[in-house]
């Protein structure tokens, strides 16, 4: 079953190639420029978000151990829900906004695209980020756990 | 042709939502059994079983939603192209309402944890 899903993944559109007379040449088949401005969005996107989400895992620590301060077995498990959350949300909105792209013809356009994709993902990211941070600061001021 | 590229998109929609919704539940009350005992004050039964009753419940939800879209029209669904765009596009969807689950929960939480606040200073006052 999964090979047989590789295969159609991998081979592409050939209704197209049975209409014309004369048969594309396989190099030309293999682009279909759509599919391959897919892989790198993703590859790309993927990359960022893990990469960012990580450095967040590791240094929002020290922010969470001075909000939790009384409740230090609290501040593992959050920071791990947090990180799950972030990463089900960004890679989520990743994949959510591969829905409707134009139809790629060129590799100029292609280009054009992909960077136009690549910037609005990360205009989103960095003002989620700077939400994340707003938050954080909201709870450290008000201080909601902290044992009176 | 059609009808194998929907079924080919349901075999790989399947298995990935499955295991999406079993990771993220794992993670979510593996890690979530701290706040519980803590908001139950560490009265271990009733802890575990809320903390199993939340997971439960979200179990059946997810796997509500998750199959709830399941559904891929023959109409948009014509070739391999289509077939990666409805795929992202459902599996992303599905993982956002994840996220937004799980925050809830979060939030459900700490909701427990400040009402035990507000009680214990009523018993301690009294």
């Amino acid at each position: 079953m999964y090979l047989q899903i590789i295969l159609i993944l991998f081979s592409i559109n050939t209704e197209n190639s049975k209409t014309k007379q004369t048969p594309i040449p396989l190099s030309l088949q293999m682009q279909n420029l759509n599919i391959i401005a897919y892989i790198i969005y993703l590859l790309v996107s993927f990359y960022v978000t893990i990469k960012v989400g990580w450095m967040c895992y590791q240094n929002g620590r020290v922010y969470l151990e001075d909000i939790f301060g009384h409740h230090p077995s609290w501040v593992t498990p959050i920071n791990k829900l947090l990180l799950t959350g972030y990463y089900l949300i960004n890679l989520g909105y990743i994949a959510f906004n591969l829905n409707d792209w134009e139809n790629i013809t060129t590799p100029l356009m292609m280009t054009d695209v992909l960077i136009l994709k690549l910037g609005f993902l990360l205009v989103v990211l960095g003002a989620l980020h700077y939400f994340n941070i707003w938050v954080l600061a909201q709870l450290a001021k008000h201080s909601m756990f902290s044992n009176k | 042709m059609e009808n194998s590229l929907i079924i080919t998109a349901y075999f790989i929609y399947l298995p990935l939502m499955l295991v999406l919704t079993y990771f993220v539940a794992d993670t979510l009350f593996k890690n979530g059994q701290v706040f519980m005992m803590d908001i139950f004050r560490g009265r271990l039964e009733i802890a575990l079983a809320t903390n199993r009753l939340f997971k439960v419940g979200f179990y059946l939800l997810s796997l509500g939603v998750g199959l709830f879209i399941l559904k891929i029209s023959p109409q948009t669904l014509y070739n391999t192209q289509n077939l990666i765009e409805v795929l992202s596009y459902k599996t992303g969807g599905f993982s956002i309402y994840l996220g937004g689950m799980l925050f809830l929960n979060l939030y459900l939480l700490f909701r427990g944890k400040k009402k035990t606040r507000q009680n214990t200073s009523v018993t301690t006052q009294n």
